[in-house]
């Protein structure tokens, strides 16, 4: 997005006009280089996990579960010494929630599926 | 150079991979190398890994005396295959297939038997009976971790091979990396068993979650790509795995536990559109026709059955192999008792347990590589599920155990391995690159895109080229831990997969295997030139070969009127009697 360029100096001669409303490239050729050549950033998004723990029964030290679970998406969270899923990759197997031995897991569906 | 050179001894037998093949493998290869050193390597942790993480209801491929002989099993396999097949490789599990069985009672598998002791063998495929149910199969992986530990062979949790490691030709090792850790792993040894299952995550789910497929998620195509890279040949790769499964569920229905109950598949009008559920590539297209055809959707029909029934098949389904499919019905409000169960097709797949896509192995569990072996999903004795794999386990164990007793030192490459560590461990270097997740998206739609059937050249070649340019996307992975490695890691994988998946596609200028390999544009069978496999290797400096290897002569010979019993599975919609019983 373009944005009005409000203090520039009328000595300054500037090096492209910027204004709103209009893109800040000449052609798209240029406008396709500049853009391979930003730099990727990264934002955080919230999901909705299928695997949820009762930290309240979840004991600590314990880690069955984030042995038992096939694709690796458990583990432990350090602050508090309970599982928790901590990638998006579950795979509804149950496998986590079979071998608890204080049956604390509950595995949802993921939604895309329910 | 490496510091984990070291930490593992000279092994004599390698298993990559600790599911159902890697598991009997290692098993195996103890007993035959008791003072030995057996190591197995599991990406996830060996009791609940592979594709029977969650256990399995039935094997079903049993080839039980007094209930079929290994040569009719054989002839099924020959013809549900078009006649693709290597007999010899069928021929050499079927001889296994009962002494596995009671090798595995002895280990503590329970089979349903009738009231009579006998075993109780159900009729699912077109012709013979080989489905024997397993209704407490739940705990086999944990029956399998038990039986390594007692013989002591070594596992090794969370390391995933990355690379194999060639010595003049031959299989000398792997490099990998824990998945846990991000450290990098350089094992050498005599041989290396590949048991890494199926290409799982090459197409991706009509839900659009990735990790929403038919196959356990971690089965990422390793083994496909470890054997392509290190030059092994591929045959048959453009004969996919495609099933019949829950629609949004994307498990099995399953056609096998509840057809001999009674269960079948029907279409919209509730009429039976099959004579037979059991999966083959014309299976599959008649259901695919059915399902997008004026008289779709496509449903597994169980309510006519009695309430009892329905209860003994819902306790086998609920509790083994997928047993999250009992709260996906309830959570929609369904049951199989009152409702139809809606079908839906798969995303595509590399698997011979199904199909018959896979690294080639001969009746010893032979690659083409010398000390290189391959056995279960991703070796490529078609149909062979997972009794198969368990025996196929065991013949690639006692194949590598003779091997690796004349087999010298192995002598590893440390330039090689000091680029393929910098390789590996790029993405945790690399700032600001692209997730694995997304690319790994963005791979696997481009397959649905363009490589889902029916297939034909000029989408191929789409897809073709954006995986090549593929390439230059995986050179920007990175990674914020080990874990994601692994993600990244298996982009690398699923990208070669989905390569080797279209050439070989393309390759075949003739319609085979129903809808696993249906060309619009050469729609028809074509024994005249393409009674071959296709078969696929790798040069060194990256060129991707394929050529036609001949059918080796029929062992079992096949009676001219059965050739095409397995293209005959459509019921006319005009025979009222057959259409609804």
């Amino acid at each position: 997005m373009s944005t009005p360029n409000e203090s520039s100096p009328s000595d300054t001669p500037p090096v492209r006009q910027v204004v709103a409303g209009r893109l800040k490239f000449s052609d798209e050729r240029e406008a396709a280089a500049a853009a391979l050549s930003a730099p990727n950033r990264q934002t955080v998004r919230t999901f909705d996990v299928p695997v949820i723990v009762d930290e309240t029964k979840c004991i600590t030290g314990c880690h069955i579960c984030v042995e038992s679970c096939p694709v690796d998406c458990l583990a432990i969270d350090a602050a508090k010494g309970k599982s928790h899923m901590k990638y998006d990759e579950c795979w509804y197997c149950l496998a986590c929630e079979v071998d608890c031995p204080t049956n604390a897991i509950t595995v949802k569906m993921p939604f895309l599926l329910r | 150079m490496s510091d984990s050179l070291s930490q593992f001894p000279i092994i004599d037998v390698l298993v990559v991979g600790g599911g159902t093949a890697g598991t009997v493998a290692a098993i195996k290869a103890k007993e035959a190398l008791p003072n030995g050193h057996v190591l197995l390597l599991e990406k996830a942790n060996v009791k609940r890994s592979g594709a029977i993480a969650l256990g399995m209801d039935g094997v079903n491929n049993a080839v039980i005396p007094g209930h079929a002989t290994p040569e009719q099993y054989v002839r099924e396999i020959t013809l549900a295959n078009d006649g693709i097949v290597d007999q010899a490789a069928i021929l050499a599990y079927a001889r296994e297939s009962y002494p596995m069985i009671q090798e595995l009672e002895r280990w503590g598998v329970k089979f349903q038997k009738t009231a009579t002791g006998d075993y109780d063998v159900k009729k699912v495929h077109h012709k013979g009976s080989y489905v024997l149910p397993m209704p407490e199969g739940y705990d086999i992986k944990k029956i399998l971790t038990r039986v390594i530990r007692r013989v002591g062979a070594r596992v090794e949790n969370r390391v995933m091979a990355t690379r194999i490691l060639l010595e003049n030709g031959r299989a000398a090792g792997i490099t990998g990396v824990n998945v846990r850790t991000g450290e990098f792993v350089v094992i050498r040894a005599k041989t290396v068993i590949l048991c890494c299952g199926a290409a799982g995550r090459l197409g991706l789910p009509a839900s659009g979650y990735l990790s929403g497929t038919y196959e356990n998620p971690s089965n990422a195509g390793d083994g496909y790509s470890l054997a392509f890279r290190a030059g092994a040949e591929l045959a048959n790769l453009e004969c996919f795995q495609i099933n019949p499964l829950l629609k949004d569920y994307n498990g099995p229905a399953c056609a096998y536990v509840s057809g001999p109950y009674g269960g079948f598949t029907v279409n919209a009008k509730g009429h039976r559109f099959m004579l037979s559920d059991y999966w083959s590539g014309q299976m599959m297209l008649e259901f695919y026709r059915e399902l997008t055809g004026p008289n779709g959707p496509v449903y597994l029909k169980m309510n006519h059955l009695a309430p009892e029934t329905v209860t003994e098949i819902e306790q086998v389904l609920h509790t083994t192999e997928r047993p999250s499919r009992g709260r996906f019905h309830a959570g929609r409000g369904h049951s199989y008792g009152s409702d139809l169960v809606e079908m839906a097709v798969s995303e595509i797949g590399l698997c011979s347990g199904h199909s018959a896509s896979g690294v080639r192995v001969n009746d010893r569990a032979e690659t083409t590589i010398p000390g290189l072996y391959a056995a279960g999903d991703m070796a490529s004795v078609p149909h062979n599920y997972m009794l198969g794999a368990f025996t196929y386990g065991k013949i690639a164990a006692g194949s590598a155990a003779a091997y690796s007793r004349d087999r010298g030192e192995p002598v590893v490459d440390e330039a090689e391995i000091a680029t393929e560590r910098a390789r590996v461990l790029a993405p945790l270097h690399r700032k600001d690159g692209i997730q694995p997740h997304l690319l790994e998206y963005k791979l696997r739609r481009h397959v649905n895109d363009y490589l889902q059937p029916p297939k034909s050249a000029h989408r191929y070649e789409r897809g073709l080229d954006y995986f090549l340019r593929a390439q230059a996307e995986l050179d920007q992975l990175s990674a914020s831990d080990p874990h994601e490695l692994m993600r990244a890691i298996e982009c690398h994988f699923i990208r070669d997969c989905a390569e080797m998946a279209a050439r070989a596609s393309l390759f075949r200028t003739e319609s085979r295997w129903g809808l696993y390999h249906y060309r619009q544009d050469y729609p028809d069978l074509d024994n005249e030139n393409w009674f071959f496999h296709s078969a696929l290797t790798r040069t060194p400096d990256g060129e991707v070969k394929l050529t036609k290897r001949p059918v080796a002569p029929y062992i079992v010979p096949i009676p001219a009127d059965e050739l095409d019993s397995y293209r005959r599975l459509r019921i006319p919609a005009a025979d009222p009697v057959l259409a609804t019983t």
